[in-house]
């Protein structure tokens, strides 16, 4: 299953679902980067108007604590919060990006670094990518999250030493 | 891989004129070319890298933190120039990050080395990777050669050690390979946002070395080697210890893709 599978996946999901629910995890990382990065091909969902029940009547399936899709995709499911960010503030900020003919619901650039901030290596490297290519919200982040500031701040200086020793090889 | 006088001496830690002496003196086993040129084996190199006091270094940085500010390191009697020389620790910002295999057991780091090795000295290219890998030989691993044995995490850089003929290249077709890619259009970019990146091979390179590589490189490479180990231990020389939530996730997903496929196939 490439990425091509999985994101037409998504635009499955998305017509299913819609607004229901926030596309966060690896999906939302991918679609900010245009669907060019490292991922699992699980999804991560975030239920905003939904039980996880009502997921079992749209034809998704339940095999050993994980909800799959009808076809046969892991899905998990969040309800409350995202590694601690709640699903009420994903809400507010929520973006839509076009994948192939539908567009789906991400959390704001911020939020979505913010639920990756776990101090895990492979979390550390999304974060890198996502900076690299994008701007973060700084005044955002000030009145928000002011605890995520440094590290951030240390991550996008590391990007920049890696781009001006890039040449530095043997 | 045979290395120049110049390089090796910057590996080791040592000056040119020191460098000299050691291949004079024999402590280095050097080869001569007919026109009198030294080069040096990466075997060799690697042999006085790997000393007892790296050894020591690992086993004190193994008691500090992944990330921890460099002069907390520097007091705890930790040599992060020798460390890093080796890849095993890179410096940002007055912290110092030491890669995630330094925790590895002495028996899986001691096989860990030439990958390191690899990964601190390769080049990064931006460009279609389909073309590179038509236009050059080599033996590829990380991302793409651990999908084609897992199709477990989405490639995403094309690695690749460009092998000339025979079983050693000098560093001299090294760069030739870097200045065909450029012909070809690519353009230089830091490894970490590469679609291609061109690794030196130090050491064996062979069957095993995707699942080294993978381990050595850290992050969502660590999946990889985990994946690896599980559905093609054929293709691991030793196995590597992991953090029960690496495994946790790895177990899940696999399970998850195996389930999905099953459910695939049933609706055909």
């Amino acid at each position: 299953m490439g990425v091509r599978l999985l994101k037409s996946e998504v635009e499955e999901i998305a017509k299913l679902l819609n607004d229901s629910i926030i596309f966060v995890g690896a999906v939302a990382i991918l679609a900010y980067l245009g669907w060019r990065y490292r991922a699992t091909q699980d999804i991560d969902i975030a239920l905003i108007s939904l039980e996880p029940n009502d997921l079992l009547k749209l034809g998704f399936r339940k095999f050993k604590g994980f909800f799959y899709t009808p076809s046969g995709f892991k899905v998990d499911v969040y309800t409350r919060d995202v590694n601690g960010i709640p699903i009420e503030v994903l809400k507010e900020g929520v973006r839509r990006i076009g994948v192939g003919k539908v567009r789906i619901q991400v959390p704001r650039l911020e939020d979505l670094i913010l639920t990756k901030m776990t101090g895990r290596a492979r979390d550390e490297e999304d974060i890198m990518e996502l900076l690299r290519i994008h701007e973060l919200d700084w005044e955002y982040l000030e009145m928000r999250f002011p605890n995520a500031i440094p590290r951030l701040k240390e991550l996008k200086r590391q990007i920049d030493r890696d781009r001006m020793l890039h040449h530095d090889a043997l | 891989m045979l290395i120049r006088p110049g390089t090796g001496a910057k590996l080791l830690g040592i000056s040119y004129p020191t460098l000299r002496r050691w291949i004079l003196s024999g402590r280095l086993a050097a080869r001569r070319t007919a026109g009198g040129r030294y080069f040096l084996p990466d075997a060799e190199i690697l042999r006085l890298m790997v000393s007892d006091e790296l050894w020591l270094n690992v086993a004190r940085a193994q008691i500090l933190q992944r990330r921890v500010k460099a002069s907390d390191a520097l007091a705890k009697g930790v040599d992060l120039e020798l460390l890093e020389r080796i890849g095993l620790a890179e410096r940002y910002d007055g912290y110092v990050v030491f890669k995630e295999c330094i925790e590895q057991p002495a028996r899986v780091l001691e096989k860990l080395f030439p990958s390191l090795l690899s990964l601190k000295y390769g080049i990064g290219f931006k460009g279609d990777a389909e073309v590179a890998e038509k236009e050059l030989e080599g033996f590829i691993t990380l991302d793409y050669a651990a999908y084609r044995l897992t199709s477990y995490q989405v490639p995403k850089t094309l690695y690749i050690y460009p092998l000339g003929r025979g079983t050693f290249i000098y560093p001299d077709d090294f760069r030739r390979k870097e200045i065909y890619l450029r012909s070809l259009g690519f353009s230089p970019s830091p490894v970490s946002e590469a679609d291609v990146a061109l690794l030196p091979p130090f050491g064996d390179i062979n069957e095993f070395r995707v699942h080294l590589d993978s381990l050595a490189r850290g992050g969502r490479s660590t999946l990889d080697a985990l994946a690896i180990e599980m559905l093609k231990p054929e293709m691991v020389v030793v196995n590597a210890r992991y953090p029960v939530e690496i495994v946790r996730k790895v177990l899940e997903d696999l399970e998850g893709m195996k389930y999905g496929s099953e459910v695939a196939e049933v609706r055909g």
